[in-house]
């Protein structure tokens, strides 16, 4: 009895081991419809040849040989996931990028061939707003307007979202509207108000772009009011309303919106700087008040708007006027055009405190003490903090004793270390090093560090170094530098807020050494930290440096200096 | 044709397609070719009602949703599920976001309780790709069958003789069979007879079901599934393990969704234990260490002594030492595999699996080398030894790599032979040995 469970036991995980591998092999080979045939016919050859040598029934090989072998099936195979909604995006964005004008059968063919296929994003029910999605993307109001009445003729009706899309479109083109458009609009609007008592971020967004249109821009702020109350509303939404306060007059209120969108996206879009330009381009203070506001929010500018405001200082009244051109900076920030230096970085000291305290609670300490460290280590690093405070240099040890690799001696990585030390010793003052207890094995540190009287902090094995460093260095004042080559990104992800991010850097640009090189006598080559700002600032003679952006630039870490800035200084 | 000819022509056709369903827009071929020569342009906009061109209502996006059966009578708790059932009709509307058709009542109270509309995004996605699955194996299935059928019938040589006869000289798989049948339940019974004594006397594995807090449901899921395939898994092998699940609250949701795996967890004939204490009630300190991937120790030889606990801790998207962080306030000891040395790792997190370690640990104890144990780890997360680390594999060569891995692994496995690799190609460095 015992012999026969065996056996049945082993036959079956063995017969199963080989099934799986034969379902695997034809699961990776469906998906892949591009294969050609020959490349299926050796390897299933080889698949015959390896099962027949186990003596496995040939039966299940001849059903399976089929499927992978036949033409028929390979173009049975269906595309599914991304390669059909591709597929789908395609076939419009050609449709609709390359014509103006479409008659019904164009879109008859253009329906059916997307709704073919069954396993991508586009269904019966999404394809109206699709299809007026592209045309926002495209910008063209016409086909949009075609295709309302294609699905007149047909006898199909409208959504709601395909109403708010359909809103959206007229936004986008508002400067080509027709009267005829606009009555559209008013019974679509009056339409949404009283079926939709609740408004989403999408439809919202719609509702309020075709009451812009309208001019009723009251009824558009109650209904943003009531829609922060559910939900979160897009930062576009935010900067149309500002949009339209500008061109009434009312600035206070354009810049509230405004700012609440930048705390969501830190952007802003060109067309509110571009229309305050040509509506306030001859008077000067509300010109500053612009730049001002940039200021505040940390924001770069794109090259369109930056001709805008040359051309527009440069046309003021000769009290007033300010010259310029695009210019190239310095490693140490001077300016080509005006040959003179960029501001110093300035730190709240508040800000500074808040900073610090956000970094003890949720990066340190976090939801539980033992992620990071332990509560002992935590305290012991506390007193140690406390007591010898203030100090002029971090070091980080595990990173400098690396620095050659980590495959050197332990001699190597312990004269890299008292290196570094001696000479921030010799030249700033009071360093402090923090590493980790295996560094006491390497030979001669310890006791180096104790004739050189300088303190110390070794963490365990298991914890990381990171967030000691920050703290520590935070701790004893604004004016202490750290020494790593870690650019401390993980722990930018803990900062949730756009300001504390951009505290964080600055802080860190400003106060950060790296090392390039250390020669073997002991002496150290070093890369000063940047000391001047990066931001749109002004000078002395109330002019203004900007950075910009070039178009369609992707926005990157950006670390190091912006070398491309505009300079308004002269004033001649 | 004329124009009045032409208007005609289209009230008479307007009228037909109002008895035709509203959704479906492909039309007959006739039309399209009597048009041809007719096409319709643009020349002005409409004008007119156009209140009847909207729809009214949404109801036929989705089936009705009994409001009063999830929530209750909390007035803010409606206001919050109208607003979500408002989001969901507009993203089906719009494909803004990717939204199931049926979504269960327990699933409404799931989508209530999230606070933000991204994680609700999230949880939609999943809801879907997970009914897509659905679909896409029941076509499948039929698609098999078919092809089943036409092999069959291909297959000649083979008389048919009917299943009334009664004639015992057929020996195939669908007819008599030398052995008697033997059915799962009895084999396991041969497993629960070791896992009994194994209860008593033998080894045993503690499973730390402590960090639902700290999971999301997806990923709640997935634990409960990886703790189905170990279990079974675990009652086949020769010296199976006595697996004892800790920290397990019984009213939780991680019970119940255990129950749904597995239902006859909580009989008392089932072998799979699980308690409400803590580990340390159960055994003494100085036998424990727990597994994690987050330290450096590496396990050298497997310890019969000590007590093995592996964290019920499924992490696809974050970075927290959580299981780290628990042996350290319990002042455990700490270890994982060393899978550097054994293997060329090319793609995917060191964070495995719940039913691989435990299969690693079972051929450990029984006396494997550590090639053999980490059979389980799959070939996707492993380099190839035989191409170079800058070739990247297209997919019309991936096919051979599977076949060229599979191969060296049933050398392994059949015919003992240890994997070599040459020195040309050994480009990837060891740890260095701290």
């Amino acid at each position: 009895m015992i012999l026969r469970k065996h056996l049945k036991v082993y036959s079956v995980q063995y017969l199963r081991n080989q099934f799986t591998f034969i379902s695997y092999f034809i699961r990776n080979h469906s998906l892949s419809f591009r294969h050609a045939s020959h490349k299926t016919n050796k390897i299933a050859g080889l698949v015959n040849s390896h099962l027949l040598k186990r003596n496995v029934n040939s039966a299940i090989i001849g059903n399976l040989n089929s499927c992978v072998t036949g033409k028929e099936g390979i173009k049975q195979l269906m595309m599914r996931g991304k390669a059909a909604t591709t597929h789908q995006e395609v076939l419009l964005y050609d449709f609709i990028s390359t014509r103006e004008d479409a008659t019904i059968e164009e879109w008859n063919a253009l329906i059916n061939e997307i709704l073919a296929q069954n396993f991508g994003l586009i269904n019966k029910l999404n394809i109206d707003t699709k299809v007026i999605e592209a045309c926002i993307n495209q910008k063209k109001l016409y086909l949009g307007r075609n295709y309302l009445f294609y699905m007149k003729q047909i006898g199909k009706k409208l959504n709601a979202a395909t109403v708010s899309y359909f809103l959206k479109l007229c936004y986008e083109c508002r400067l080509s509207l027709l009267d005829q458009d606009k009555t559209r609009i008013t019974q679509f609007v009056k339409h949404l108000l009283e079926k939709l008592v609740i408004f989403d971020a999408n439809s919202g967004d719609g509702l309020i772009k075709g009451l812009i249109i309208l001019n009723n821009i009251q009824k558009a702020l109650e209904i943003l009011k009531t829609m922060e109350k559910s939900c979160q509303p897009y930062p576009v939404t935010y900067s149309v309303i500002a949009l339209a306060l500008l061109q009434r007059g009312e600035l206070k209120q354009a810049l509230e919106y405004m700012s609440s969108a930048i705390e969501i996206k830190n952007n802003v879009p060109d067309e509110f700087c571009e229309t305050w330009i040509s509506i306030y381009k001859k008077d000067r203070q509300k010109l500053d008040e612009l730049l001002l506001f940039l200021h505040k929010n940390n924001i770069k500018l794109s090259k369109l708007v930056c001709e805008h405001l040359l051309y527009a200082y440069s046309n003021l009244p000769t009290n007033v006027k300010l010259v310029g051109n695009f210019g190239v900076i310095n490693n140490e920030g001077k300016c080509d055009v005006c040959k003179e230096y960029l501001n110093r970085v300035d730190l709240n000291e508040i800000e500074f405190d808040a900073l610090q305290d956000t970094f003890l609670k949720r990066v340190l300490v976090g939801r539980d003490i033992f992620n990071n460290t332990n509560p002992r280590e935590f305290e012991n690093f506390v007193n140690t903090v406390e007591k010898h405070a203030p100090f002029t240099v971090v070091i980080d040890g595990l990173n400098v004793g690396y620095m050659a690799g980590t495959e050197a001696s332990k001699d190597v990585f312990s004269n890299l270390v008292v290196s570094t030390v001696k000479y921030f010793q010799q030249h700033m003052g009071k360093p402090f090093l923090i590493g980790r207890k295996h560094m006491i094995a390497w030979p001669h540190l310890l006791t180096s560090l104790q004739q050189m009287n300088v303190k110390y902090f070794f963490i365990d094995d298991i914890s990381e170094d990171d967030p000691f460093i920050i703290y520590s260095a935070m701790y004893s004042g604004i004016d202490t530098f750290f020494v790593t080559r870690d650019l401390f990104r993980g722990e930018r992800y803990h900062l949730q807020s756009n300001k504390e991010l951009v505290l964080f850097k600055r802080w860190q640009q400003s106060h950060q050494i790296f090392i390039t090189y250390i020669a073997p006598s002991g002496r150290v080559y070093t890369k000063t930290p940047i000391t001047f700002q990066m931001d749109i600032q002004q000078t002395k003679n109330n002019g203004w440096h900007i950075p910009y952006k070039e178009n369609n630039e992707v926005s990157k870490d950006d670390y190091g200096i912006h070398r491309k800035w505009l300079c308004l200084n002269k004033l001649q | 044709m004329n124009i009045i000819n032409r208007s005609l022509f289209l009230k008479c056709f307007s009228i037909i397609l109002k008895n035709v369903s509203t959704h479906s827009c492909r039309i007959s071929t006739n039309f399209i070719k009597f048009q041809k020569n007719h096409s319709t342009k643009v020349i002005s906009v409409v004008t007119g009602d156009i209140t009847s061109e909207i729809k009214d209502e949404f109801d036929d996006i989705r089936e009705p949703v009994d409001i009063e059966a999830i929530v209750g009578d909390d007035s803010e708790k409606i206001k919050t599920m109208k607003y979500i059932i408002l989001e969901i009709d507009i993203c089906k509307q719009s494909g803004q976001w990717l939204v199931p058709e049926k979504i269960t009542t327990e699933q409404w109270r799931e989508l209530l309780n999230m606070e933000n509309s991204r994680k609700r995004e999230h949880y939609l996605k999943y809801l879907y790709i997970k009914e897509k699955r659905k679909m896409l194996m029941k076509i499948n299935k039929i698609k098999k069958h078919e092809m089943y059928i036409e092999a069959k019938e291909k297959r000649s040589g083979m008389e048919k003789i009917e299943k009334t006869t009664n004639s015992p000289m057929l020996y195939n798989l669908s007819n008599v069979t030398l052995f008697n049948r033997i059915l799962d339940s009895r084999i396991f019974l041969f497993g629960h007879y070791k896992i009994a004594l194994a209860m008593m006397f033998g080894p045993h594995i503690v499973i730390d079901c402590s960090y639902e807090e700290l999971m999301t449901l997806t990923e709640l899921s997935h634990c409960i599934h990886q703790i189905s395939y170990m279990w079974s898994s675990n009652r086949l092998a020769a010296n199976p393990f006595n697996m004892i699940l800790c920290n397990l609250n019984i009213q939780s949701e991680f019970m119940k969704q255990l129950h749904q795996v597995i239902p006859t967890i909580q009989k008392p004939d089932c072998f799979l234990n699980f308690t409400e204490k803590h580990y340390l009630d159960l055994f003494p300190k100085e036998k424990l260490v727990y597994l994690t991937p987050h330290c450096k120790n590496e396990l050298v030889k497997y310890n019969h002594d000590d007590v093995y606990i592996i964290g019920a801790f499924v992490d696809e998207k974050r970075d927290i030492p959580a299981s780290l962080a628990k042996a350290k306030r319990d002042g455990l000891r700490v270890t994982k595999f060393p899978l550097d040395k054994y293997l060329y790792w090319y793609k995917g997190s060191q964070h495995l699996p719940l039913n691989q370690v435990l299969s690693i640990m079972n051929d450990l104890k029984d006396g494997a080398s550590w090639q053999y144990a980490l059979r389980h780890i799959p070939i996707r997360k492993q380099k190839c030894c035989v191409f170079d680390n800058d070739m990247k594999a297209k997919k019309n060569d991936r096919l051979l790599l599977t076949y060229i891995r599979e191969q060296n692994r049933q050398d392994i496995l059949f015919n003992s032979k240890t994997f070599r690799i040459s020195e040309k190609y050994d480009t990837n460095k060891t740890s260095g040995e701290q």
